[in-house]
């Protein structure tokens, strides 16, 4: 038997509280430890009720999300933090991932991502909600290379790997692409080698043959 | 006989001398009679003298009079424009105060209240889709009006009080804003000496950060630059902000043309803060406009 998620709840609003704790609660294996309404109290909160998890709004009063951010990372804290707020500002996502957040949601679609979010988050990977992803995945917009066209759907692959496998094409290396697109250079490997697996190719230059023949990047 | 000769001799030399001396009175009263005159004469002269000298002395008093009145009317008139002025700065200080504390109230009503209420709804039915196991058309379509919602709630409380500014502060909104204004027409530049951490008074970074998007505005609207570039350093405790473009530029010595360009809105603005601003501006060479702030404690 899987072990329980734990999570807890941190935003100001009781209402988005409650709706999340009732989302959580239809998945079997996620439990709510706890919530809070401010900054404050979060990090003893979380630390007594030993979550797993911790789903953290930027806006809080008194304390905001992110100095509670920094106040985890300086105590080193192991409860990976998805951050849910309604800012979708590239600049703001850069400096929680900074400050050691695991995933970022936006809070329009937090009902389709949030259950995906804490497993993928729990598994110790990063998460973005979609329109994050693509909002990140833009700021390649400008390279003459990239196919703007390119279609991300794919029967095997997700949008994710699609994005790895361009930036790859295009002679990103390791580094570069886990600084650009907020994820730690040990999630592109994963990445990476799930592609590999996936598409049943031995090297780098396999995922190049499939970018340009599937004109994901422009030859 | 020698005897009354002396005695005739006498007298006719009396008699003589007689006439010459009555002569002689003579004379002496035809020459006072000349100097009467001659004084009289005199007397007028200086009479004359008088009344002109009083004449001229009551003119220039006159005069005097005249300019000192017509002095302290332009003084009167001077301060009267120049309370005049103070008070529409003052106005205009106020609407701005009051227009940027609505403004906040509203975005951090909208961004906070509003849309927690709307993701929660959002929950709320994708609750109810994931236990009833119900695929409805219906309920996508409601999700998708309240992410809409979310959305054009998420745009007008971002304009109206920018999310980066709140949370990390001036510099970081700034550079945020030349990004944002960038395009394939014109190209904002971001330099600043100061670490882009650095946090002043929330209504200071307000102020500082509206008048730089109002200037930004001018730029893409009216000069048709197509670089512009903004430098922020500090220097004696206060704050340089230095805009410059390469665009179509102005004649600076009409500044009545530019109060259209909302310059007196932040004219205002900037000496509310004590603070001074200089334009210069060379036609088809380009605007740069410096503006300094002392930082507030």
């Amino acid at each position: 038997m899987t072990t329980n998620i734990k999570i807890h709840l941190a935003d100001d609003h009781q209402v988005l509280i409650d709706g999340l704790s009732n989302l959580l609660k239809t998945v079997p294996n996620f439990e709510v430890a706890g919530s809070s309404l401010d900054g404050t109290t979060v990090y003893d909160d979380v630390i007594s009720n030993q979550a797993d998890v911790l789903i953290l709004d930027i806006s809080m009063p008194k304390k905001d999300g992110i100095e509670t951010l920094k106040e985890f990372k300086e105590k080193k804290a192991t409860c990976k933090v998805i951050i849910l707020s309604s800012y979708d500002d590239l600049k703001i996502i850069k400096e929680v991932m900074k400050l050691g957040a695991k995933g970022y949601l936006t809070k329009n679609c937090a009902g389709e991502n949030i259950i995906e979010a804490v497993e993928a988050v729990h598994d110790g990977q990063e998460y973005f909600s979609d329109a994050v992803r693509k909002k990140i995945f833009n700021t390649f917009k400008d390279n003459p290379k990239l196919n703007q066209n390119a279609v991300i759907e794919n029967p095997i692959l997700s949008p994710r790997e699609i994005e790895i496998i361009i930036l790859i094409a295009l002679e990103y290396s390791g580094k570069e692409i886990s600084e650009k697109l907020f994820i730690s250079s040990h999630t592109v490997e994963t990445h990476r080698k799930n592609i590999m697996k996936k598409l049943n190719i031995k090297s780098t230059i396999g995922l190049v043959k499939y970018a340009l023949k599937n004109n994901l990047i422009n030859s | 006989m020698f005897g009354f000769h002396f005695l005739i001799c006498l007298f006719f030399s009396f008699t003589e001398k007689g006439i010459f001396l009555s002569q002689q009175i003579l004379s002496i009263k035809k020459t006072t009679t000349g100097f009467a005159n001659q004084i009289n004469d005199l007397n007028q002269l200086t009479n004359k003298k008088i009344v002109s000298l009083s004449i001229i002395l009551i003119v220039i008093i006159f005069l005097l009079f005249y300019f000192l009145y017509q002095n302290n009317k332009l003084k009167q008139k001077i301060k009267r424009k120049d309370t005049k002025q103070k008070i529409l700065l003052n106005i205009i200080n106020s609407s701005i105060d009051s227009q940027e504390i609505e403004r906040k109230k509203i975005a951090s009503f909208l961004h906070d209240n509003i849309n927690s209420l709307l993701s929660s709804a959002g929950l709320h039915l994708n609750t109810f889709t994931v236990q009833n196991e119900i695929k409805s058309d219906e309920i996508t379509k409601a999700k998708t009006i309240l992410s809409q919602a979310h959305d054009l709630l998420r745009d007008i409380s971002h304009d109206l009080v920018p999310s980066l500014l709140v949370r990390f502060g001036l510099f970081y909104a700034l550079e945020d804003l030349c990004e944002k204004n960038s395009n394939s027409a014109i190209f904002f530049e971001f330099s600043s000496s100061i670490s882009t951490d650095k946090r002043y008074h929330e209504k200071f970074e307000m102020k500082v950060y509206f008048i730089v998007s109002e200037l930004f505005n001018n730029i893409i609207k009216h000069s048709k630059a197509k670089k512009a570039n903004l430098l922020m350093t500090e220097k004696n405790n206060q704050l340089i902000l230095r805009i410059d473009d390469d665009g179509i530029g102005f004649k600076t010595q009409k500044p009545k043309d530019l109060e259209g360009f909302g310059l007196n809105r932040i004219r205002a603005r900037v000496k509310k803060y004590k603070g001074t601003i200089s334009i210069t501006s060379k036609e088809n060479i380009g605007t740069q406009i410096k503006i300094q702030i002392p930082l507030p404690h």
